[in-house]
């Protein structure tokens, strides 16, 4: 071993040592497995050099070392052109909040790598949770391995998400709706339904990073609840629209679905049009379908977080929390921008930067 | 060629130059632009950053690529020198970002088309919707569903006109790609460009092994020869024209390596590096190298693809040694691949996903007509480079495709909005009245009807922003269209203007004459336009009348668009009876779009609305009113009689 490979795999070494996410998460083993059994990952057709090096972007990936992961995966790729290093480069670029470059570098190793149904089923799955539903389904019928029915959410993509870095969550606790990062990365504004004074709370972006949060208040007025976090995660690069959309824009949730587990993951976005106010009420319908939803942002055609999505009203129909509340709340006075965004800004791009505004929300049972 | 004999040869025709000038003086060598690369993959976005080098810290790294900064990047390069053309060594398609492959690639072409190339040699993924698609791709033409032209092709944003796909304006090269059936290639062995006279051949091919990589329907009926055979064979044939200066442009490749046993090797992989001379790690023949070392010695230069790595192993290759940028030591090694012959060939690829462009200078001695110099260099398609972002704000063209094709491939656009039980043209009937204008009317009388919103009671629409076709099914959805599923794409081409509501008051004798100026010659007035009015107005007009008479009757019944279905909420007001209007002061709320608030279409009147308050874009107002005619709620009726028709009568 040379100095400077034994360098790096100390380096490699450390950053496990003390990571929280130095445990690999069961659907990593079980990718990673997928991998291995695959096509993609003949070791026939793997010098040494190149599989130490997808060794040591995985440890870096799991480390949260994302250039660490992305270098050595390039690197890689530099050695040979092959499925399991191209979906290693895809999620670096993930775990980096780039997916327009995932989605891209992922639709060619889905085309280029047809014997390998890991890629397939990556871009399938970057497809999917970007609101491209039906193409993802699309994709997946085509290579024989759709597993739902028309309309109901893609089964049999890959199941890859972000390892989870920075602070523990108990065994114990579980993903119980979303809320949005604001643009200082310090505070957080979610549905007055998923939090309560005193109940241990963690949020985690679509980057994995994760960090525990306290409640600071709560409206009932307008069904929000401002947490604050224990540490920053960052400016997230997102901007707050002026006033409440007007009905029939184009508006975007960007949701993580509750579940019986505190995995980490990539939100899901659902695409459809703001829904109008109530007649006779002074709540407005959100109208997107994504009942999943609680708790998270809704941004419109212009990518500016437009208001939280809200539990469903007497009538089933889920509602819309008023951005004009969420500044209040959060004491983020109006700007005096125009009402209009500026431009309609592509999903994908709606869909990154809301990798890191987006979070999941966990709490013990 | 051989460039050794060739530059004795050169040399003593130049001694001879003394003799020579009094009688003939030899034309001089001129040297032609070569731009190259392979593996686009349909990149019409940028793939990312990429450096030069492995020592470019990532956060330094520059955005590259993009379909329209390959093409500034390219048009500078040709500025340099009007004699050049813009070749590729395949896989221009195929295994491409959603942004092309929904479209079938057709925005690959389309861009490719005004990057400028002129030749590219097929690649394996050229062929992974089958010979039959690539040939559609080559001569133009509609994705046909059962004869029935695909919703996602002929887009067209690239082509002449929009609807269609004019294939494209390159030539796909396919030498050693024969159809069984009739034992001739596939597509052209080569291409040939004259300059000053002498023609360069540019011969185009995959790799051999191209039928183990794709799938089997792609490549049925196909046989892939051998490559070096290949072009040995031509070599004759193009000599037999006159033709002494060859490239091949072949879709093969190889890669850097360090090669094992050997020492002080760079492993930086620059992209005008040749580590390890396209050999593979174990020092055995890549099998680029393997067909390269067979090529006959006529072949001048071989652009190289398939691996997406970038090396130019020429006479310009560097060997970049260090651990850093700043310590980076640059060692010219010129370099090159032998040939059948032993003479070293520049063989270059670039990377992948337009990454990076190589730039070839080839010198020509018209004499030989052969290439006797190569100058190759390996480009970043550096994003950041200024003078280029100013050249494409100059001339966006191709950035503008981009934006087409992004705006297309959006999940909104085939997101059903409602459902229609007929067909609503945007064709009035005698009175001037549409039954898209109603729909459109009422969408933005319900976007501006409740107090916060501008408080209107009522909204007029210029007839011409009701775009062709109204909301109808397409021509190709058979057998019965009725009832139709009407799609944000369908409603944005009724709408596309992107217009905004304003709400604006104005008095029953302002409401009078605007309605006279819908006729030519009333008020400046130059051509007979009926606006379309919203669901509780009603008006007659005499077509016999003159300016300011026209108008016999108006009916105001207020009714609440806001609840589905609509609801009269107050009783009928009669604005004008028999010409004369009742009540001349009295005001309403009216909604029209800031198109004709400030005049447009020839509604001066409106420049004298007051209280004006803006609103929802056009589109905006129209996705929401028809939320409610979505399943499971009821389809909209056009003829239903909760919309009060007709609103315009004509005498």
């Amino acid at each position: 071993m040379t100095r400077r490979r034994r360098r790096a795999a100390t380096l490699v070494a450390a950053a496990l040592a003390t990571s929280a996410g130095a445990q690999v998460p069961d659907w990593s083993i079980q990718a990673q497995e997928r991998l291995r059994a695959g096509p993609e990952a003949d070791p026939a057709q793997a010098p040494a050099e190149r599989q130490r090096l997808v060794a040591q972007g995985e440890a870096c990936l799991a480390a949260g070392a994302v250039d660490c992961a992305r270098r050595a995966f390039e690197q890689a790729a530099l050695i040979a052109h092959a499925a399991d290093i191209e979906i290693g480069i895809v999620r670096a670029q993930m775990q980096a909040g780039e997916y327009r470059q995932a989605l891209a570098f992922a639709a060619h190793t889905a085309g280029a790598h047809r014997e390998s149904p890991s890629g397939r089923r990556l871009y399938a799955q970057l497809l999917r949770q970007g609101g491209q539903i039906v193409l993802a389904q699309r994709l997946l019928d085509d290579v024989g391995t759709g597993e739902a029915a028309p309309g109901r959410p893609v089964e049999g993509d890959a199941g890859f998400a972000p390892y989870p870095v920075g602070d523990a969550a108990p065994p114990q606790a579980r993903v119980i709706g979303s809320a949005v990062l604001l643009p200082d990365g310090r505070q957080a504004v979610t549905s007055q339904g998923l939090v309560g004074t005193g109940t241990p709370t963690w949020l985690r972006d679509g980057l994995g990073r994760t960090v525990r949060a306290e409640l600071v208040r709560s409206d009932t007025g307008s069904g929000l609840a401002l947490l604050q976090l224990a540490r920053p995660l960052g400016p997230t690069g997102m901007a707050l629209a002026a006033r409440d959309p007007f009905p029939g824009v184009p508006g975007y949730v960007v949701a993580f679905a509750p579940s019986t587990s505190a995995a980490a993951a990539w939100p899901q976005l659902s695409p459809g049009f703001l829904g109008r106010y109530r007649p006779g009420g002074g709540d407005r319908w959100l109208g997107i379908d994504n009942i999943d939803s609680e708790g998270a942002p809704v941004f419109d055609g212009g990518g500016q977080l437009a208001g939280i999505s809200l539990p469903a009203g007497t009538d089933g129909r889920l509602r819309l929390g008023s951005i004009g509340a969420l500044r209040a709340l959060a004491g983020y006075a109006p700007d005096g921008a125009p009402a209009l965004p500026a431009r309609r800004a592509p999903v994908d791009e709606i869909y990154e930067q809301a990798l890191r505004s987006a979070l999941q929300v966990l709490a013990e049972p | 060629m051989n460039f050794r004999l060739s530059i004795t040869a050169f040399a003593i025709a130049a001694a001879a130059c003394g003799v020579a000038d009094a009688q003939t003086a030899p034309k001089p060598p001129f040297t032609v632009k070569i731009v190259g690369f392979n593996d686009y993959h349909g990149n019409l976005e940028t793939p990312g950053t990429f450096g030069v080098n492995t020592l470019v810290p990532t956060a330094s790294r520059p955005a590259v690529g993009g379909a329209e900064y390959l093409a500034a990047y390219v048009a500078r390069m040709k500025s340099t020198n009007p004699l050049n053309v813009v070749v590729g060594a395949g896989d221009f398609i195929g295994a491409s970002p959603l942004i092309s492959a929904l479209f079938f690639d057709e925005p690959a072409v389309e861009t490719l088309n005004k990057i400028g190339v002129e030749f590219n040699a097929v690649g394996n993924h050229e062929f992974d919707k089958g010979k039959d698609e690539l040939r559609r791709l080559q001569n133009g033409g509609c994705k046909l569903n059962n004869v029935i032209p695909d919703p996602n092709s002929c887009k067209g944003f690239g082509s002449t006109l929009p609807g269609m796909f004019d294939g494209a304006k390159f030539k796909w090269l396919s030498a050693n790609v024969v159809e069984t059936a009739t034992g001739r290639t596939l597509l052209p062995s080569y291409g040939l460009k004259t300059f000053n006279g002498v023609k360069v051949a540019f011969i185009g091919m995959t790799l051999k092994g191209t039928p183990g990589i794709v799938t089997p329907t792609g490549v049925a009926g196909l046989e892939f020869r051998d490559e070096a055979d290949t072009v040995n064979a031509l070599v004759p044939r193009l000599r037999a024209q006159g033709v002494e200066a060859i490239v091949v442009l072949v879709h093969q490749g190889g890669f850097q390596n360090t090669l094992t046993g050997v020492v002080n090797q760079p492993i930086t992989s620059d992209i005008n590096g040749c580590t390890g001379d396209l050999k593979n790690a174990a020092g055995t023949d890549s099998d680029l190298r393997a067909i390269v070392k067979r090529l006959d010695n006529a072949v001048d230069l071989v652009i190289s693809g398939h691996t997406h790595a970038a090396y130019n192993c020429s006479a310009n290759t560097i060997d970049v040694r260090g651990t850093t940028v700043a310590n980076a030591v640059t060692t010219p090694r010129p370099t090159g691949i032998p040939n059948k012959a032993g003479r070293l060939i520049p063989v270059t690829s670039s990377s992948a996903f337009g990454r990076v462009l190589t730039e070839v200078d080839v010198t020509i001695d018209p004499a030989t007509r052969d290439i006797v110099a190569v100058n190759a260099n390996n480009v970043l398609v550096d994003r950041t480079d200024v003078a280029i972002v100013n050249a494409i704000a100059a001339n966006p063209e191709v950035r503008n495709v981009v934006a087409a094709y992004k705006t297309a491939v959006s999940p909104l656009a085939n997101a059903v909005l409602a459902t229609i039980t007929a067909p609503m043209t945007n064709a009035a009937n005698a009175a001037g009245e549409m039954d898209a204008g109603d729909l459109i009317a009422d969408a933005q009388l319900q976007a501006t009807q409740l107090p916060n919103l501008g408080g209107a009671v009522m909204a007029f629409m210029n007839a011409g922003g009701v775009r062709n076709p109204g909301f109808v099914a397409p021509t190709t959805t058979t057998p019965t269209p009725y009832p139709y599923d009407l799609t944000y794409g369908d409603a944005f081409t009724v709408q596309p203007f992107g217009n905004s509501l304003v709400t604006m008051t104005l008095t029953a004798q302002q409401i009078k004459d605007v309605l006279e100026q819908q006729f030519t010659g009333c008020n400046g007035q130059i051509a007979q336009r009926i606006m379309q009015i919203s669901n509780g107005l009603a008006y007659t007009w005499n077509s016999a009348g003159t300016c300011g008479t026209r108008i016999t009757d108006v009916a105001f019944t207020p009714t609440d668009v806001t609840v589905t279905p609509p609801q009269v909420i107050g009783p009928v007001d009669n604005i004008v009876i028999s010409g004369i209007v009742q009540n001349p002061t009295r005001t309403y709320r009216v909604t029209v779009n800031n198109f004709m608030a400030t005049g447009g279409d020839g509604f001066s009147t409106l420049i004298g609305g007051t209280n004006q308050l803006g609103g929802a874009q056009d589109i905006d107002a129209l996705v929401a009113y028809l939320a409610a005619f979505k399943g499971p709620n009821a389809p909209y009726s056009p003829a239903g009689p909760v919309l009060a028709k007709p609103r315009i009568t004509r005498q």
